[in-house]
């Protein structure tokens, strides 16, 4: 414990935990703004990293696609990278993204920006010291910061279900992060429980397409996808579904879908600028926060950056109608929270 | 049940693990014409590379290049994928020049991928592994974790470091297979419930830090080589932009700092148990044992041209994090050095090796292949090679094929494997040169005159890649016929070039041949000063071999001499159900070694570690009493 | 092999008197004594416990007499010698009686034991190993005291001690070159190659040493080859007696060779002489000189040592000059006999035409003897025996493997000089080593890597 005293602390304006789609806007946004910015991931190789269906923003996703625009004006990342041809194209009226050169990119931008540095580690506690917060993490790291954004996505208390089949995990093949969320709740935030499903992924062998509309997903492992198709139980049962869907006994299936159980914040817990009402300091994010969907996490990451280092709340409602309905919804509404209706 | 297809009974061969042995296995089985099925917990993670950002080197070039000549993938996909190229002992003989990558890992992966799946017979699935299923001492198939059942005529594991994976840092310890991902627990017990006999290793990897943080200014540039070789004799491979690498050292202040928290190393504090490589110790280890050595070489590569994270060779630890950074901090040019990852030990089980017949088979349970980490070796050509064997015998036992082996005076391979079930492991396994006894005849340049005639009928190169090896190879037999008739005159410009490289001059007509023995003389420039047109006949790679052949000849003749000599001990069999234990001449230690390795011939039994010669002689008296007259 | 089979031989046992042994090993062993036993005192062989001795005598079943008196040492498997029962036969009565004996076992159903063949029971039955049972042979076969020394050092290992300081010598400068070559791409300078010269010349040397003793081993344990030359009537005969006078003949019985013939050994001064062409000696004068020259030219031929014996009392004949001109001057000692007809006088003899100076003896009255034995001790040894602790060769198997590393350092001295590069010189110290380790058994690759990585911080 002694050793404590010589080894020093790092400090940062802002410290992101996760570094998905929210984490990596929060970051950026924040260092674009002169801020010092620490980003933590559990796993530097899938930032960015989205399991489910690629097809980011529908045919009927109007406001969706208002908010994205709303995002691009105001220079965040995710639109820029969605306007290269090789990270998304325009499917029929969806934008369909390759979801491993999509990660790729974010995290190229993540090592290139500024002020902020990127860094593997799993965040355990937050505590508050001072005006600031304290970070923990498990192999002992500690860093000090002014704000925390929270953007842990799909990981805290995430738990796999494929089948009968339950285990810990943030994804699956992913340690989910249970430190951290017993701390939030011990420091007084509440969350529910909401689920998020990993889309399975259709072999192109057999040329299953014939038969049911089925889209390419990326252009590494020739994998499938259709939105409408949802599969469940077991890796076998759900092989079977597909090839009674199919009508073809020659389908395969090369990711199985499960599904992640995670908390995510409950609705009263912050304010329309994403800061924690009783924890000042502390923000949320993304999917943790209870957001639906990637380019609303995206969104909500880019809100929580600019409010962590403090950029006028005008900012970020006024001329931002659907970031602003975003950030309401996230406070206050339903959960899961988009900018659609249910 | 998975099947390939419903109206189906099941897949032939199913491989458990897709890092660079699975892949391998997986392709030379699908190649080979079998319904093939590569599982693994993550289809994001194909052909990771945890560690060093490299393949190649000296002894693990070699083994990629002969990959490559069997038809298998790691060469051409290195080719594809690498940031920086460069020849090895340059300056020494061939027998001994390797190539060495470094690689952009993402693009490898990427690549991997895609031709994973652009295999007609290869399967993909996303699953984890909770078990074997035997059917009366045979592999039957493999049930995944949520209780499904994938039937298989052969099951070949490459399961790298997920078998009851234990991360280390300082004191810390967690379950994980790599960093981030959850161990595989259920398989490990699965597999010593059927009998398989698991030993304990532990590998370090060092820190990455952020390319934006150090100052290369103060370090020395270590550039790939100009006009780069490349792996793969098949694809015509393109010149790809090249970054460098760098070098730093450390002193005495990094080593102060480090003997200052020597306590918090998992090596005093014994955090970590298992085995670790005596060839990559951490930089802790390092201090420890050489105190004397003033500074410590630190290599620093890039992990690729996209990103940012460098990867410090040199710099293997699992001390706590927060040492590392003071660590890395001590280092010149690192001294504001931020880290991107942490550097981190990972213990796990592995198969002994000795279980294995040399077709990489377990012994006592049929058609189950064991490939890779798992049965104790390090790094990922060590890992692919045995993947290739795997995946060939794993389908040529669906096809009732004779088993394939290669021999140690074969291949590097042939090497790696017959040291693994013959010898057993210690330490973690890695190749070197001095490994292979033959090492003169195993060279890069002659890799696929040596293996592709096999993988042409094994089935694992298709006619038009043959084709290539056989005009190389007639090309090469016209070369050398011409060199050894060819007669160089005595002229000026003949003598200059003698004798501007050291030898002496001629001063009657002698064939290129018997001056191309000569150690410093070299067949272009000769060529050209004779006046023999060879440089336009033949292509560069043709020639280079010529000339390695007539060099090595003397040595080449001595060692197949030894060959023939060694062969009759290799063909002399042992059956099956010999009992070792009953011949009572034999020290009990012998018996046991025996009983446990139970090699198949003399050859193999003599190589065991701990066996005598008077052993072998008693065996062989036992042998020859026992064989009818 | 014979496996199932009990073999019989003659042992002589050495330094012992006029009492031989007649040994037996083998299921039947202890069965077929007993069939021949008759004990003194009563009892019976079948129920002797191990290791007991028993005053008898063997009895002809055909006749019912004692062949001799004999003590019976009865020894059960497996606190053996071969792990096997060996009864001993001690006879008093002569080689004649070891023979008659010997049949008698043959009759009842042994086998005559080929040369090393207990031995090699031992070795295979695990009692001894390679070089132990090499070793046993020389001590069995040694015979003299040097000898017996010699051989007793090389059991206990004195010769490997030596061939594996040179080993790991070889193995340092393997070291060297192999981690230059494998760990190319780290900071591993590259070998120092005046240093691995010097080493290597070194454990050249310590070769050489160890191949020219084989020499002086193979004469500790076999004998000075040495043939006595004369034309007849110089006294070839009274000087043998002469010699043997003091000393004592060692007689070997060789069952089941090809030669009949008697082999004599005489020691002179610790050295033993192997007299060959015994026959020539022996018989009588007009059996030589039947022979003539040629007989004399085949046993020269055969010899490491020359005694050429002339007549000092006459005057030298074509015969002495024929002799004279077919010597090896090298090998031989002139001698000069018959000193007490000429004491005081120049000798008949021209001495002149010796090509080197002669010792003047007198067989007769033993005058000259001493200093000819002196002679002779140092012409073969170079003035000395070798302590008895200092590692000498004595098996050709291992002189052959120790010129054959010799032969490898002395190739990678030669590929130093010419510039070739380092995997070749690798090879040939790696063969080196190899070669040596075929005389002790051990490993090279793993001594390697040990060796490589406690030398040099290797570790990416």
């Amino acid at each position: 414990m002694g050793d404590r005293v010589n080894r020093g602390l790092s400090r940062y304006d802002v410290i992101v935990v996760g570094a998905g789609p929210a984490g990596s806007e929060a970051a950026v946004a924040a260092a674009g703004r002169g801020a010092s910015v620490l980003c933590l991931t559990i796993n530097l190789d899938t930032v960015g990293f989205h399991p489910a269906d690629p097809t980011l923003l529908r045919g009927g996703d109007d406001r969706r696609r208002l908010l994205v625009a709303e995002l691009q004006a105001a220079g965040a990342v995710l639109p820029r990278l969605l306007s290269r041809k090789e990270i998304a194209t325009e499917a029929g009226r969806h934008l369909v993204a390759d979801r491993r050169r999509l990660g790729l990119a974010f995290k190229e931008i993540l090592e290139n920006t500024s002020g902020l540095e990127p860094r593997q580690a799993l965040a355990t506690a937050i505590e508050r010291h001072g005006d600031g917060w304290h970070v923990e993490c498990k192999y002992g790291e500690r860093f000090a910061a002014g704000s925390v954004v929270v953007a842990t996505g799909t990981f805290l208390d995430g738990q796999v279900t494929m089948g009968g089949l339950t285990a810990d995990g943030g994804r699956r093949g992913e340690i989910p992060s249970r430190a951290l969320a017993d701390c939030l709740q011990r420091l007084g935030i509440s969350f529910t429980r909401l689920v998020a499903c990993a889309s399975p992924r259709i072999s192109a062998r057999g040329e299953p397409s014939s038969h049911l509309r089925l889209a390419r997903d990326g252009d590494q492992l020739r994998e499938l996808y259709a939105s409408e198709i949802k599969l469940e139980g077991d890796s076998d049962r759900q092989l079977a579904e597909l090839r009674s869907l199919a009508r073809s006994g020659e389908a395969w299936l090369n990711r199985p879908s499960y599904c992640v159980s995670h908390l995510a914040l409950a609705p009263g817990m912050v304010g329309n600028r994403l800061e924690s009402r009783d924890l000042p300091g502390l923000f949320f994010a993304g999917r943790s926060a209870g957001v639906a969907s990637y380019p609303e996490a995206a969104a909500s990451g880019f809100a929580a950056g600019l409010a962590a280092v403090g950029a006028p709340p005008d900012r970020l409602t006024n001329d931002k109608k659907y970031v602003g309905l975003l950030c309401r919804r996230i406070a206050e509404g339903d959960r899961p929270v988009s900018v659609n209706d249910h | 049940m998975i099947l390939p297809a419903s109206s189906s009974h099941g897949f032939d061969v199913v491989v458990v693990g897709g890092g660079h042995a699975g892949c391998e296995a997986a392709l030379a089985a699908a190649r080979i014409g079998c319904d093939t099925l590569l599982l693994t917990m993550s289809l994001e993670k194909i052909a990771l590379m945890p560690c060093n950002p490299a393949v190649g080197g000296v002894g693990k070039g070699q083994l990629t290049r002969e990959i490559d000549a069997l038809g298998g993938e790691q060469g051409r996909n290195t080719d594809r994928s690498y940031i920086q190229m460069k020849m090895l002992n340059t300056g020494k003989g061939p027998a001994v020049q390797a190539l060495r990558a470094q690689t952009s890992k993402k693009l490898y992966e990427d690549n991997m991928k895609r031709v994973l799946a652009a295999e007609p017979r290869l399967y993909l699935l996303e699953g984890n592994a909770a078990g074997i299923d035997v059917s009366r001492e045979t592999i039957a198939g493999v049930f995944l974790d949520d209780g499904s059942r994938i039937p298989a005529r052969a099951v070949v594991l490459a399961c790298g470091t997920f078998l009851r994976g234990v991360i280390v840092i300082g004191e810390q310890r967690f379950p994980a297979g790599r960093m981030g991902e959850p161990p595989s627990s259920r398989l490990s017990e699965n597999l010593e419930r059927w009998g398989i006999e698991l030993g304990r290793f532990q590998s370090a990897t060092p820190p990455r830090v952020d390319a934006r943080s150090i100052d290369t200014d103060k370090m020395t540039v270590d550039p790939g080589d100009p006009s780069p070789q490349h792996f793969s004799f098949f694809s015509a491979a393109t010149r790809r932009k090249q970054v460098p690498c760098y070098l730093t050292y450390t002193n005495e202040k990094t080593h102060e700092v480090i003997r200052e928290h020597l306590h918090l190393s998992p090596i005093r504090t014994g955090s970590v148990s298992g085995k670790g490589p005596r060839y990559c110790p951490s930089i802790d280890r390092k201090v420890i044992n050489f105190p004397d050595r003033d500074r410590h070489p630190v290599f620093i590569e890039p992990e690729g041209i996209r990103t940012r994270e460098l990867y410090l060779q040199g710099l293997t630890t699992s001390l706590p994090v927060w040492v590392q950074e003071k660590v890395v901090r001590a280092t010149p040019g690192l001294e504001s050095a931020r880290i991107m990852r942490p550097g981190y030990a990972v213990e796990y089980d592995f198969a002994l090796p000795s279980q294995l017949r040399p077709t990489l088979e377990v012994r006592d349970l049929s058609c189950l292949f064991l490939a890779g980490q798992i049965n104790g070796t390090s790094g990922y050509e060590e890992a692919a090679a045995q993947g290739i064997i795997a995946g060939i015998n794993a389908a040529r036992h669906c096809l009732g094929q004779e088993p394939f082996t290669l021999r140690r005076d074969q291949a590097y391979i042939g090497v790696l494997i017959d040291d693994l079930v013959t010898k057993g492991v210690d330490e973690p396994y890695r190749m070197f040169t001095s490994r292979a006894e033959y090492r003169l005849l195993l060279r890069h340049d002659n890799a696929h005159s040596r293996l592709s005639p096999l993988a042409h009928q094994v089935g694992l190169l298709d006619d038009a890649d043959y084709e290539k090896v056989v005009r190389h190879e007639s090309s090469l037999k016209d070369l050398l016929a011409e060199l050894g008739t060819a007669r160089v005159q005595p002229s000026p410009a003949v003598n200059d070039y003698l004798e501007s490289c050291g030898s002496s001059a001629i001063s009657s007509a002698v064939t290129a041949e018997k001056l191309l023995r000569r150690p410093h003389v070299s067949l272009d420039p000769l060529a050209r000063a004779a006046g023999l047109d060879i440089e336009e006949r033949f292509v560069p790679d043709v020639r280079r071999r010529a000339e390695i052949e007539l060099k090595y000849s003397g040595y080449i003749e001595r060692q197949r001499a030894d060959i023939e000599r060694r062969s009759r001990m290799e063909s002399i069999v042992i059956p099956e159900d010999f009992d070792f234990g009953a011949i009572s001449a034999l020290s009990i230690e012998s018996r046991d070694r025996l009983s446990r390795v139970r090699p198949a011939t003399i050859g193999q039994a003599s190589r065991i570690s701990g066996v005598t010669p008077a052993d072998i002689s008693i065996l062989s008296l036992y042998l020859e009493r026992k064989a009818p007259h | 092999m014979r496996a199932n089979e009990t073999i019989a031989a003659i042992s002589t046992p050495f330094g012992a008197g006029a009492i031989g042994i007649v040994r037996m090993t083998g299921p039947r062993a202890l069965d077929i004594c007993h069939r021949l036993f008759r004990p003194a005192g009563g009892g019976d062989l079948a129920d002797a416990p191990s290791h007991t001795l028993h005053y008898g005598h063997i009895v002809d079943p055909a006749t019912g007499e004692s062949v001799d008196e004999v003590l019976v040492a009865v020894m059960r498997a497996p606190a053996t010698y071969t792990r096997e029962d060996i009864a001993e036969i001690n006879c008093h009565g002569g080689p004649v009686a070891q023979r008659k004996i010997l049949s008698l076992l043959l009759d009842e159903g042994a086998v005559l034991a080929s040369p090393g063949e207990f031995t090699r029971r031992a070795f295979v039955n695990g009692r001894i190993d390679l070089v132990q049972a090499e070793s046993v042979a020389q001590v069995v076969s040694a015979r003299t005291e040097a000898g017996l020394r010699v051989a007793m050092a090389q059991l206990e290992g004195s010769l490997s001690r030596e061939i594996a300081a040179v080993r790991r010598s070889l193995l340092g400068v393997l070291a060297s070159l192999e981690a230059g070559i494998d760990f190319a791409d780290e900071d591993i300078d590259d070998v120092d190659r005046d240093d691995a010269g010097k080493r290597l010349q070194e454990q050249a040397g310590r070769l050489r040493e160890l191949i020219d003793s084989a020499f002086v081993g193979r004469v500790l344990s076999e004998g000075v080859r040495t043939a006595i030359v004369g034309k007849p009537n110089v006294g070839k005969s009274s000087l043998l007696n002469a010699l043997l006078m003091r000393e004592r003949a060692i007689v070997t019985e060789m069952p089941g060779t090809t030669r009949d013939t008697i082999e004599e050994i005489i020691n002179i001064e610790g050295v033993p002489l192997r007299l060959i062409d015994t026959a020539g000696l022996r018989n009588s004068e007009d059996a030589a000189e039947r022979a003539g020259i040629d007989r004399s030219r085949r046993a020269i031929r055969e010899a490491d040592l020359v005694l050429c014996l002339f007549d000092g009392s006459e005057r030298e004949d074509d015969h002495d000059r024929a002799l004279i001109n077919t010597v090896p001057a090298e090998r031989t000692i002139f001698v000069v006999n018959k000193s007490d007809l000429f004491r005081g006088r120049r000798p008949s003899f021209n001495l002149g035409l010796l090509p080197a100076e002669p010792v003047l003896v007198s067989a007769l009255t033993r005058q000259g003897l001493s200093e000819l034995k002196g002679l002779i001790a140092g012409r073969v040894l170079g003035g000395e025996i070798p302590a008895p602790a200092s590692p000498v060769v004595t098996h050709e198997r291992h002189k052959r493997l120790l010129e054959e590393a010799l032969a490898a350092v002395e190739r990678t001295l030669q590929g130093l000089r010419v510039g070739l590069g380092d995997e070749i010189l690798a090879e040939e110290v790696r063969a080196a080593i190899v070669s040596l380790g075929e005389i002790t058994g051990e490993e090279v690759v793993e001594d390697l890597l040990d060796t490589i990585f406690r030398q040099f911080c290797i570790g990416k």
